[in-house]
C-alpha cells in the first residue's frame, strides 16, 4: 500500500503514450498503471530479478506456449516417451514427427522471411534443460547438433524423429544422422528446386 | 491526472513512496533514475505486449523457478495428447501421481500457501488448461481445470498429477470427477 502523496518524473513521451493507451485498455488512470509498474519493479528487485530479466522469462514462456509446449518434469517425460516406444515404437516415432511438422509448418505459415532462423531461435529458449544445441544453416546445407546428458538412446530417437518432421517441411533432405544415448546430429540439404531464401 | 507536456518529454505523477524506492533501486545499480525509469516504463510497455500482467510477474518466475530446480521441461503437447490417446492404461497415471507428489512436497516446503502456489504452478505449466482455480471451502479444497483441448486421458493424468501434488502437501482425496475437458476434486487436511 503505497501513500498518497505525488511526484512528478520525466519520462519519453512514446513510451508515456505507450503507458497511456495500457491504462486505457484496463480501463485504469495513467497514474494507478505507473504505479503498478513501480511496484513491479521494486517486487523484482526484491525477489533478486530485473524487469529486464524477467521479460526475457515472460518472452521464453510466450513463444513456448504459442509453439504448443506445455510443462513437464523431465525424469516423467522420459519415462512416459521410453515405456511407449518401447510398446510401440513406430507409434511414438510417429508422434514425434507429427510434432515436428507441426511445429514447422506453424513457423513456415506464420509470414516469418526466414523460418529455420525462426525455429532455430524458438528451440534455443525451449530446450532449456539440454547442455548444447546448434543448428547451422551454410549454402544449403543444415547441421543441427544436439547433446543432452540425461537423454536416454530412446529419446534421442524421438528428437531426432522431432527434427525429421521439421526438415520435411522446410523443404530439407536428411542426409546423415547419428543418435545416441545423450546426442543427436542431423545434416540436412536443400531439396533441389527449393530456394535459400 | 494531468501532464505536463515538454518537447519530445512529459511530466508524469506518482506516488512518492515508489519513487524514493525506486531511487534507492537505481542508485544501487549506478544508473540515473530518469534512465532507469524510463527503461521501466519500455519494458512494462514489452510486457504488456506479452499479455502479462505486471503484477504476476514475480509469480510467473518464482514458479519458473520451482520447475528449473524441480526438472521441468517443456513437452510438445501434441505428442502428449497423442501419447495418451494411445498408452493410457499402461502404469502412466501413477508416475504422473509421483511426479505430482514431488512438486506438492517441493511447493508445502518452500512457500507460505502452498495450495496456491499450486494454482499458479498449474497456470504456469499448463496452458493448454483455460482455467484453473484453487478455491477454499472451510476446510476443503476444490481443484477445477477446464479445458478444451484435454483428451480424457489427458483428463486422468492431470487428475493423478493434482492429487499427488495435494497428498504432497498435505491432504486426502474426498471426491474427485474427471472427464474429458475437465477434472474437479476436493481435497481436506490430512490428520
Amino acid at each position: 500500500m503505497v501513500n498518497d502523496k505525488r511526484k512528478t518524473f520525466v519520462a519519453r513521451d512514446d513510451l508515456l503514450n505507450g503507458m497511456s493507451e495500457i491504462a486505457k485498455g484496463k480501463g485504469k488512470s495513467l497514474y494507478e498503471t505507473v504505479n503498478e509498474t513501480f511496484e513491479a519493479a521494486i517486487s523484482l528487485f526484491k525477489i533478486g530479478t530485473t524487469p529486464k530479466s524477467a521479460l526475457e522469462e515472460c518472452g521464453r514462456l510466450k513463444s513456448a506456449k504459442d509453439s504448443g509446449y506445455i510443462l513437464c518434469l523431465e525424469n516423467l517425460w522420459y519415462d512416459i516417451n521410453t515405456l511407449a516406444y518401447n510398446k510401440a515404437a513406430s507409434e511414438t516415432v510417429a508422434a514425434w514427427r507429427s510434432a515436428g511438422i507441426w511445429y514447422a509448418k506453424k513457423h513456415t505459415t506464420s509470414g516469418t522471411k526466414d523460418p529455420l532462423q525462426s525455429i532455430k531461435k524458438d528451440l534455443q529458449s525451449s530446450l532449456w534443460n539440454v547442455s548444447e544445441f546448434s543448428m547451422i544453416e551454410d549454402r544449403g546445407e543444415v547441421s543441427v547438433r544436439l547433446l543432452g546428458p540425461r537423454l536416454s538412446k530412446i529419446c534421442s530417437e524421438l528428437f531426432l524423429a522431432f527434427f525429421e518432421g521439421i526438415f520435411e517441411v522446410l523443404g530439407y533432405e536428411v542426409r546423415e544422422k547419428e543418435v545416441m544415448a545423450g546426442r543427436v546430429n542431423l545434416i540436412a540439404l536443400m531439396k533441389e528446386g527449393r530456394s535459400m531464401g | 491526472m494531468g501532464n505536463i507536456e515538454k518537447k519530445g518529454k512529459k511530466l508524469v505523477y506518482i506516488s512518492e513512496d515508489l519513487v524514493n524506492e525506486v531511487s534507492e533501486i537505481s542508485r544501487s545499480k549506478g544508473e540515473s533514475i530518469t534512465k532507469y525509469i524510463e527503461n521501466l516504463v519500455a519494458q512494462a510497455i514489452r510486457v504488456d505486449r506479452l499479455g502479462t500482467l505486471p503484477e504476476g510477474i514475480a509469480d510467473i518466475l518464482e514458479m519458473i523457478h520451482v520447475q528449473r530446480v524441480l526438472g521441468g521441461t517443456f513437452v510438445p503437447s501434441g505428442v502428449m495428447n497423442s501419447l495418451c490417446d494411445s498408452f493410457n492404461n499402461d502404469g502412466f497415471a501413477s508416475r504422473w501421481y509421483e511426479s505430482g507428489r514431488l512438486y506438492g512436497r517441493y511447493l508445502k516446503e518452500k512457500f507460505k500457501d502452498p495450495v496456491r502456489a499450486l494454482q499458479l504452478m498449474l497456470r504456469v505449466m499448463r496452458w493448454d488448461l483455460n482455467e484453473v482455480e484453487a478455491r477454499r471451502d472451510g476446510e476443503h479444497v476444490v481443484i477445477r481445470c477446464v479445458s478444451t483441448s484435454l483428451p480424457q486421458e489427458g483428463a486422468e493424468w492431470l487428475l493423478r498429477f493434482i492429487e499427488g501434488a495435494m497428498h504432497g502437501i498435505g491432504y486426502k482425496t474426498v471426491n474427485e470427477e474427471c472427464m474429458k475437458g475437465m477434472v474437479i476434486c476436493s481435497f481436506a487436511p490430512e490428520r
